[in-house]
């Protein structure tokens, strides 16, 4: 009981809520899709090793609904995480992942290797089939960490955070203008795969992929719950946090670490995913009406995995053929939200 | 004779440019802060108030001096042992949206917690204790958004108070606060200085307040010697004029006030005694003439049926009320 106390007796109600709705998301995310799957069939399928299914169905359940499932929930905690991890930060209820010019690095790096493989080898990126897609994975992921490692070294540089926020979004803004040049010089079908790329999915990650996404992300998840201490002392600023005994560099470079590998992995695996990092962090603190962290890391991981199934959900809701882009039904879905808490938000402040 | 809690030694304050060479604000200081003082760092904006205050805090460098607290160098101390030797009150405003006045005091125990900061019942007798302190209790859940400038500044004290330090530094605690509210903190410090022995240091331009409130004054000058002593003191030696005045405003020791010096020049003498004596000064004063005691050719008379202005012996105006006078004053 420290921060936030008088709302911690709620925290266990709101968990196991966010939890049930959790499990229910993730049935629902497992039971649609454009093949009608019966839930018994799905559930002998996981528990059972699926006796007496078709090898069919096994074969989507197993290769494709599964593998989709946790890419959302695990893309959804990270970026979740990594937004609340910026906002706290900068101090900036409207920072959020992207806000470092992370994932417009990743956006540079693949626009780059769609470009050059088409100027070295003369044909579209897509004739490699499947390597394509670990192509893009990696250079995603490499022209992140560009970035990040570029923001590192900048920010030792720097005496004050708020300059780094504004050199991020200087990144951000080259980046997109290297991407433009780049598509220009494009082949047309390569262009169109860095368009589809841009506009994110949650089933682009193979189940051969899937092991090494879940252990990465969710160890930089698990990171992200031994800073509850630094995040809480942040809060006062960071001259107040040094006071407290902080050694306030050097985990703003943690933090800044740890969201900005979360960014990259989850942007290159899924794409760019916008809002969610935005808008989840801002939903929880209020529901919550805390900003303890130690409350907020557990429950934003949760919020994130639920809003990025129920995005999933959406996007493939019968009707539709295939799947409409997840990073169009998030924007949808996030920008509304935001609005809802801003007015929210004013009616409180209002009121007193 | 005590030893003293701060103890500054041939310290030179200042920064270092990335070329090497320093700009170095005061010359150097020797000073010292002895338990239960209550002490005003005084002096003009740009006289290097705040850079003293960051370094004896130790979150900034000196470029040369030692400085013990408790005997021992800073240099020496940790971050740890630092944030429960000194509690710091910042004018930095604290703006999250959700953070209770409860929720900020607790940070002030942060020091003495573990790995997950997370606070033993112990800690939270001390967060109510300190929000008693400062009479806050009643407002424990109240968001920080939804307070005044004066009841956040009250809650940082209990922050710092719940840090269980010797020693408070205070920013320029008043800046933002309304007349009553500076007068109430004030007397808040005086009390944690003089009955719980708090080593308490704070930073402030408002003169009048810090003359009539703080211990002792340390007064700070660009490139001049830190003065050292009561305000009295400092006022009857001429200090606080010299280190205050600028061309266009002059220091008035015997109301402790400062006043726009007109550039005519008109002295006036003011003959009688009393609270409306008092007054008629002050109007004076703010009006930007000057006093003079000796004879002058402007007098303004005080009697008991009213007021009257004589120029060259001749009588001007006879009113019972202020404002006239200062009207008539004007057409000279």
């Amino acid at each position: 009981m420290t921060l936030g106390s008088q709302h911690k007796d709620k925290f266990p109600i709101v968990l196991s809520t966010l939890l049930l709705l959790l499990v229910l998301m993730v049935v629902l995310n497992l039971l649609f899709g454009s093949v009608e799957i019966p839930l018994g069939d799905i559930l002998t399928v996981i528990f059972e090793g699926g006796k007496g299914v078709d090898e069919g169905t096994m074969l989507i359940v197993n290769n494709f609904r599964i593998p989709q499932t946790i890419t959302a929930i695990l893309s959804g905690a990270g970026l979740a995480i990594a937004g609340l991890l910026m906002q706290t930060l900068f101090r900036n209820p409207l920072a959020d992942p992207s806000i470092l010019g992370i994932s417009s690095g990743a956006s540079l790096g693949v626009a780059l290797l769609l470009a050059t493989s088409g100027i070295i080898t003369g044909q579209a990126f897509v004739a490699f089939g499947l390597w394509s897609q670990i192509g893009i994975t990696g250079a995603a992921f490499l022209g992140a960490m560009l970035v990040l490692f570029l923001i590192m070294f900048l920010s030792r540089r720097m005496g004050n955070i708020v300059s780094l926020l504004i050199i991020g979004i200087m990144i951000a803004y080259i980046a997109g203008a290297l991407v433009g040049f780049v598509k220009f010089y494009s082949q047309r079908e390569d262009v169109h795969t860095f368009v589809i790329w841009g506009l994110g999915s949650f089933a682009n990650v193979s189940r051969a992929q899937l092991p090494f996404f879940t252990m990465v992300t969710l160890a930089a998840l698990g990171l992200s719950w031994l800073m509850v201490k630094p995040l809480n002392l942040l809060l006062l600023g960071e001259r107040y946090a040094t006071n407290l005994g902080l050694n306030v560099s050097r985990n703003q470079v943690l933090i800044i670490l740890i969201a900005g590998f979360l960014t990259s992995v989850v942007t290159a695996f899924s794409g760019p995913i916008a809002f969610i990092g935005l808008a989840v962090p801002h939903l929880v603190r209020n529901f919550l009406k805390t900003s303890d962290h130690r409350l907020l890391i557990p429950a934003v991981m949760i919020m994130g995995a639920l809003l990025a199934l129920f995005c999933n959900l959406i996007a493939r809701l019968p009707g539709f053929d295939g799947s409409l882009p997840i990073n169009a039904v998030t924007s949808l879905i996030g920008a509304p939200i935001v609005i809802w808490i801003i007015l929210h938000r004013r009616q409180i402040y209002d009121s007193e | 004779m005590k030893s003293p809690v701060i103890h500054i030694e041939g310290l030179e304050i200042g920064y270092r440019d990335k070329s090497g060479s320093s700009v170095q604000l005061l010359p150097p200081i020797e000073l010292a802060l002895y338990e239960g003082d209550f002490i005003a760092l005084m002096g003009p904006n740009g006289a290097g108030k705040s850079t003293l205050l960051r370094t004896l805090a130790g979150m900034h460098s000196p470029l040369s001096g030692k400085i013990s607290l408790k005997n021992k160098d800073i240099a020496r101390f940790d971050k740890r042992e630092m944030s429960k030797m000194i509690g710091i009150v910042l004018t930095d405003r604290i703006d999250d949206f959700f953070l209770t006045v409860y929720d900020v005091v607790c940070m002030g125990r942060y020091p003495y917690t573990g790995f997950w900061g997370e606070l033993k019942p112990n800690d939270h007798e001390i967060v109510m204790h300190c929000l008693q302190m400062v009479g806050m209790l009643n407002l424990a859940k109240r968001t920080m958004l939804s307070l005044s400038d004066g009841e956040r500044q009250k809650v940082m004290i209990a922050k710092a108070l719940a840090q269980d330090t010797p020693i408070i530094m205070l920013d320029e605690p008043a800046a933002f606060l309304d007349y009553p509210s500076k007068i109430e903190l004030m007397h808040l410090l005086q009390q944690l200085a003089h009955e719980d022995g708090k080593t308490i240091l704070f930073s402030s331009h408002d003169l009048e307040l810090a003359l009539s409130s703080a211990d002792r004054l340390w007064l700070l000058g660009r490139d001049k010697e830190v003065q050292d002593g009561i305000p009295e003191q400092l006022i009857l030696d001429g200090f606080i004029g010299d280190y205050f005045n600028r061309s266009d405003l002059n220091f008035n020791a015997e109301s402790g006030k400062f006043f726009r010096s007109k550039p005519a020049g008109i002295s006036v003498q003011i003959k009688g005694e009393g609270i409306r004596a008092y007054w008629m000064k002050q109007a004076v004063l703010r009006k930007g003439y000057s006093i003079s005691d000796s004879l002058s050719n402007i007098q303004i008379l005080i009697s008991s049926k009213g007021f009257s202005l004589l120029i060259d012996d001749k009588e001007r105006i006879f009113t019972t009320k202020l404002e006239p006078i200062l009207h008539e004053l004007q057409q000279i």
